[in-house]
């Protein structure tokens, strides 16, 4: 999981991207190795071993799943940005209107701020080693104790209150750690081997299969997960970004839309290096102590690499909170134009402090990264569908623009629907959330073309009378 | 760029038998101070706001 530890893409906003702003592949193999490595990292990879993944099922799940990714930024993503050259949103606008990007907006918000929530939760585990104070467990849903609280809200407060002030200086310091915080998570996996007593690269895989990712049953209240669990974690767990086009604001400066393998870096550096480092990490404290189930990166990280661990935590965390923070404050500006740039984004840092107060979105992050893909999906599927498909079907696209409406009816219940029903799919028992979004996905896609036939000929009709 | 050679090589070290775990950690402890005292000037960090 990751959010940009880069500054925010503000420029034409409103216009394509010229080509004299274009830029090379190594501005996105950079940026997408970067924004990988975060604070969530830490949780997830404990969290695959709590939910009882063997180890040929993960490392394979892994790889599938991130390739899938890739490929899901190389031929849904980048062609359509580098074609368009537009932002998100703008986009968005001209096919759905302007009310119901602001809808758009404020569910893209909330989840901002529950995810930042994540990572204030995992940077405030770092500060529990320092203050010795009871932390939540595994199962835990709610602040357990008046320590946690205030460390929460502590390191929440100063995540809010730095993004509010020096975004960009944020942003600018993020630059200078990810190398770094990059090396340390390979020394949690080095280390972390080393400590389980594998001394040789051919003792590895033995070990990962018989010590580390050992499969079985679950721990309780985690879901057992499988290979096809993992390989759609892997898949979709940016998928409000690829599939669901928010990535579009990144890639329009790409000169190619090929560039779009750039985000290998990213996929094989953070969400297969680091998730299987931080597990092992948890396979170590496991391993002293099979009783001690709970995922707290801050202790995990002390016992291999002490305050350089630590420290990488609190960094991990706290530079991707504020990317997090600032861009949840844009979506919510939205709602509330007139408000200042500051007040937005404290009151967004306020808002993630206090979710990050209760452990239950980081503990339950698998889950939780598995809803944010599918409540942001059924757009992808709009946008894909009007840029590539809609004058081949004789339909019009861009149709919001074109027509001067401001909520496009078609596009809005393609979202509320599909979302319905993923919804009753996901309750009813018939599909886990973590598949739900693939049939969600053609759902959106044939609903959103069924209602546009019948949304566009009946206003068609209409301004003809 | 020695200081992330330092940051990487103790655990490598480590794992070989070379090095105790506690002078792993100082080690790396002592990389992280000079990355970032280091790496912000090298990379011409400037608060802008």
């Amino acid at each position: 999981m990751a959010e940009d530890q880069h500054e925010p893409v503000e420029e034409f906003e409103r216009e394509p991207v010229p080509d004299s702003a274009l830029l090379g592949i190594g501005s996105f193999v950079g940026q997408y190795g970067g924004e990988h490595i975060a604070g969530t990292e830490l949780m997830i990879g404990p969290l695959f071993l709590a939910s009882g993944a063997s180890a040929i099922d993960l490392i394979v799940g892994l790889l599938l799943g991130n390739v899938l990714a890739v490929l899901s930024w190389l031929l849904l993503t980048a062609p359509i940005a580098t074609r368009a050259r537009l932002t998100l949103y703008f986009q968005l606008e001209k096919i759905c209107g302007r009310k119901l990007v602001i809808l758009y907006n404020l569910a893209n918000g909330v989840m901002f701020c529950f995810l930042a929530g994540a990572m204030v939760t995992v940077s405030a585990t770092a500060v529990g080693v320092w203050f010795d104070f009871k932390m939540p467990g595994l199962n835990d849903l709610y602040p357990n104790s008046l320590g946690w609280i205030i460390s929460a809200s502590a390191v929440g407060l100063l995540i809010a209150v730095v993004a509010a002030y020096g975004y960009k200086f944020v942003a600018q310091f993020a630059n200078v750690a990810v190398p770094w915080m990059v090396l340390i998570f390979i020394a949690f996996g080095v280390i972390g081997l080393r400590q389980l007593g594998v001394t040789s690269l051919a003792e590895f895989w033995p070990a990962a299969q018989t010590i580390i990712w050992k499969g079985g049953a679950p721990m309780p209240g985690q879901v057992k997960f499988t290979f096809w669990h993992i390989m759609f974690f892997a898949w979709f767990c940016n998928m409000a970004v690829h599939i669901g086009m928010a990535d579009l604001s990144i890639f329009r400066y790409a000169k190619k839309s090929w560039y779009g393998v750039a985000t290998a870096s990213g996929m094989f550096l953070g969400h297969f290096m680091a998730w299987l480092s931080a597990s092992i990490l948890y396979a170590v404290q496991l391993r002293e102590n099979a009783a001690n189930i709970d995922v707290l990166p801050g202790p995990m990280a002390y016992k291999a690499c002490g305050i350089a661990g630590l420290v990488c935590v609190i960094m991990a965390g706290w530079t991707t909170a504020n990317p997090t923070i600032y861009r949840a404050g844009l979506a919510f500006q939205a709602l509330v134009p007139k408000a200042s740039r500051f007040k937005v984004t404290l009151f967004t840092g306020i808002l993630a402090t206090i979710a990050g107060l209760f452990p239950a979105v980081a503990m339950k992050l698998l889950d939780f990264v598995a809803l944010y893909g599918m409540i942001l999906m059924p757009m992808g599927a709009v946008i894909f569908l009007d840029f590539w498909f809609f004058k081949k079907l004789g339909l019009q696209s861009n149709y919001a623009e074109t027509s001067g409406t401001q909520f496009n009816w078609a596009a809005g219940i393609t979202w509320f629907v599909t979302l319905g029903v993923c919804t009753w799919l996901v309750l009813s028992g018939g599909v886990q959330i973590f598949f739900v979004s693939l049939p969600g996905w053609f759902i959106a896609a044939i609903l959103y073309v069924l209602l546009s036939k019948i949304y566009q000929r009946k206003l068609s009709h209409a301004s003809m009378a | 760029m020695l200081a992330l050679a330092v940051t990487i090589l103790p655990s490598l070290l480590f794992f070989a038998d070379r090095l105790s775990l506690a002078e792993t950690k100082g080690w790396m402890l002592g990389a992280m101070v000079v990355w970032y005292l280091s790496a912000p000037l090298w990379m011409q960090i400037k608060p802008t706001e």
